[in-house]
């Protein structure tokens, strides 16, 4: 699930270098044809699973190879699972709180790595990113391990854990580049005029970081909402709703397996947009002729 | 007032600021009278911008004690200092309009927004920034920048005023049109302020008394007159302004005077604070513009050396003449040089004692030559 995450952020990409290259290159697109039609087969080759995916949520039958002809069913059907439903309120719930607990860690400890220094920073600092860098397998079978040796019950709560484990890297690498940006000049103005430091934090700096920790939680939730292969190895009988679709897979593919994956799809382009919108963003930005 | 120490807004105390092995500041002592425009002068890492910082509170020294207006506050944070710090990029607050800026240490000291209005106003008005107030810093120019952080320091009526490096950002009219904001608004308020530059002519023009700094030590503390016409050490000398040195050895000493033999001649210096006698190996120094060449009247210095070179500024010409190691330079308005003269002639050059400096050959390291 994090290779479907890392291909849309590859995605545009690619469009924001074609975009640009067709304003530099007017007139001379003959010469580039050939990149073009390069250009086009790749993102064929990106999108048409995903877009056979979406079609084929509205087909009426169960072929994946005919589409007979066009239904809402199967999202009706969704709505009315009780247990599909559930695990996706299981999912925003796990995510959310996650996200929460996870930029609380990652903004305090980015301060922390940003302004402190110690011996062993930079090893630290490395290690800080493992949970989001290991195959999740690895990180998946060791809090396993870790939670059953301290007698934990599988649950809604070792999922939670397992899921700020690797998102609190994400959150803690996002945040570091914005305090690193942000200086102390702010800071020490705030205090000169006689701010204290509670009035500082919440008067000038919370400020100025906001944008960053908005982002930061929008990419946070994305990765932890359908991430599934740690939440696989920590879920009990409580469901999230990436392992609930793998397990309806086990039953054959199905249109309903579709339209809830084009929903996942979409909640996640929304994410990705906003999540865009608001790191792209600082509050000097336009400070900066 | 009488009473000399009630005078003194800011006395630093054998000041001492390390960083891990880096001496930052080496035993300082200062002493800032009230409303003094005071600045703090050198090249960059000299220590003048952390002993700033420790007078605003945002830096502690490693030894020492700082006194603001008699009272110790070498522990006492920044936000419970009465100094205000003009910031080098002015840190106006992005996310607030100018005004909520300049009401922000307002609103530090708990002043509704309704009691503050009128202060707001009145700085605004000093700094020539009415009718801006509604604005971002992204929207304003560099020089209104500077004006509001100005603004935004003024407005609690601090003790004084830190300043540290405000101009550096400017480009150079700018520079100038902002020494002299600066100056009347110093005047107006009649603030002290404690200005950080590495400007030499920014320090001259605009402060009542200078540090000049270097490598954490403050050389010589004094006015822009005695830093310039009496400077303490070689340093101070080639910090500031433009200084021949020329390389001689003592004949004799009286207390008033040093004869030095330079060359085949013989000139006299005024007596300083460092030792000498005869035999000592010296530098003589003196001002260019202070040089006469082919003078008219019998000057007590007066030497004979080769002219090399001889370059038109506009204003002045810029004579340069040797002789062995020895090179002198001379500034002559372009009515006194009559151009009568070519390279490889002997011109004669004198100047007087009061214009002549002495000190001990071991200065010489501490020359500060700009990229010759």
């Amino acid at each position: 699930m994090e290779n479907g995450l890392k291909f849309k952020n590859s995605g545009t990409v690619i469009a924001d270098n074609k975009n640009s290259r067709s304003k530099k290159l007017k007139g001379e697109r003959k010469r580039f044809s050939f990149l073009s039609i390069y250009s086009v087969l790749i993102y064929m080759f990106l999108y048409i699973p995903l877009f056979v995916v979406v079609v084929f949520s509205f087909n009426s039958s169960k072929s994946t190879v005919s589409f007979e002809r066009f239904t809402f069913s199967w999202y009706i059907e969704l709505f009315k699972d009780s247990a599909l439903m559930s695990a996706f309120l299981h999912s925003i719930e796990v995510s959310l709180i996650a996200v929460v607990i996870a930029i609380i860690i990652g903004t305090s400890g980015a301060f922390f790595l940003v302004r402190a220094n110690f011996p062993g920073k930079k090893f630290f600092m490395t290690i800080a990113q493992l949970p989001y860098v290991l195959p999740g397998i690895i990180v998946g079978i060791a809090l396993l391990i870790f939670f059953i040796s301290l007698n934990f019950k599988l649950n809604a709560f070792t999922i939670i854990l397992g899921h700020v484990s690797f998102t609190t890297p994400v959150v803690l690498m996002q945040m570091m580049s914005r305090i690193q940006r942000l200086g102390k000049t702010y800071e020490e103005a705030a205090q000169d005029l006689g701010a204290n430091p509670m009035k500082t934090f919440f008067l000038v700096t919370l400020p100025l970081i906001k944008t960053a920790i908005i982002g930061a939680a929008f990419l946070a939730f994305t990765i932890s909402f359908d991430e599934i292969v740690i939440t696989y190895f920590l879920t009990g009988t409580w469901n999230t709703l990436p392992v609930f679709i793998y397990g309806m897979m086990r039953f054959g593919l199905s249109p309903k397996v579709y339209a809830v994956s084009s929903l996942v799809l979409i909640l996640s382009i929304v994410m990705v947009y906003f999540m865009a919108k608001f790191t792209g963003k600082t509050e000097e930005a336009s400070l900066k002729k | 007032m009488s009473d000399l120490s009630t005078d003194i807004a800011i006395e630093l105390i054998n000041v001492n600021k390390n960083f891990q092995d880096f001496i930052a500041v080496n035993n300082v002592n200062l002493q800032i009278r009230q409303g003094e425009f005071f600045s703090m002068l050198g090249p960059s890492g000299c220590g003048k911008t952390t002993t700033l910082r420790m007078i605003a509170g945002l830096e502690t020294p490693s030894s020492g004690k700082i006194l603001l207006e008699g009272k110790n506050v070498t522990s006492i944070p920044a936000y419970r200092r009465n100094v205000n710090t003009v910031f080098q990029d002015y840190a106006i607050f992005p996310h607030m309009t100018l005004y909520d800026n300049i009401y922000f240490p307002l609103k530090m000291k708990g002043l509704s927004r309704k009691d503050a209005n009128s202060k707001i106003l009145k700085m605004l008005r000093i700094v020539s920034m009415e009718g801006l107030e509604k604005r971002f810093s992204s929207q304003i120019s560099g020089g209104q920048r500077q004006r509001i952080a100005l603004a935004r320091a003024l407005v609690n009526e601090p003790k004084a005023l830190l300043l540290d490096e405000p101009l550096g950002a400017l480009d150079f009219k700018l520079r100038v049109a902002m020494q002299t904001v600066l100056k009347e608004i110093q005047s107006n308020v009649g603030i002290t302020f404690v200005y950080v530059t590495h400007d030499q002519t920014e320090a001259i023009t605009m402060s009542d008394r200078i540090a000049v700094m270097r490598d954490g030590i403050a050389h010589q503390i004094g006015s822009p007159d005695e830093i310039y016409n009496k400077p303490k050490t070689a340093f101070v000398a080639s910090f500031i302004g433009e200084m021949n040195f020329l390389e001689g050895k003592v004949i004799s000493v009286n207390d008033k005077e040093v004869k030095v033999k330079l060359d085949e001649y013989e000139v006299y210096c005024e007596r300083n604070d460092n030792k000498y006698s005869s035999g000592d190996e010296v530098l003589v120094c003196v001002r260019p513009e202070k040089v006469l060449t082919n003078p008219i009247k019998k000057q007590i210095n007066e030497v004979k050396y080769k002219l090399v070179r001889v370059v038109f500024r506009g204003d002045v010409y810029e004579i340069t003449t040797k002789l062995n190691g020895n090179e002198l330079k001379s500034v002559v308005s372009a009515v006194e040089w009559g151009k009568t003269h070519l390279p490889g002639e002997d011109i004669t050059m004198g100047w007087d004692i009061t214009n002549s400096i002495i000190y001990p050959i071991e200065m010489k390291k501490n020359i500060i030559s700009y990229g010759e």
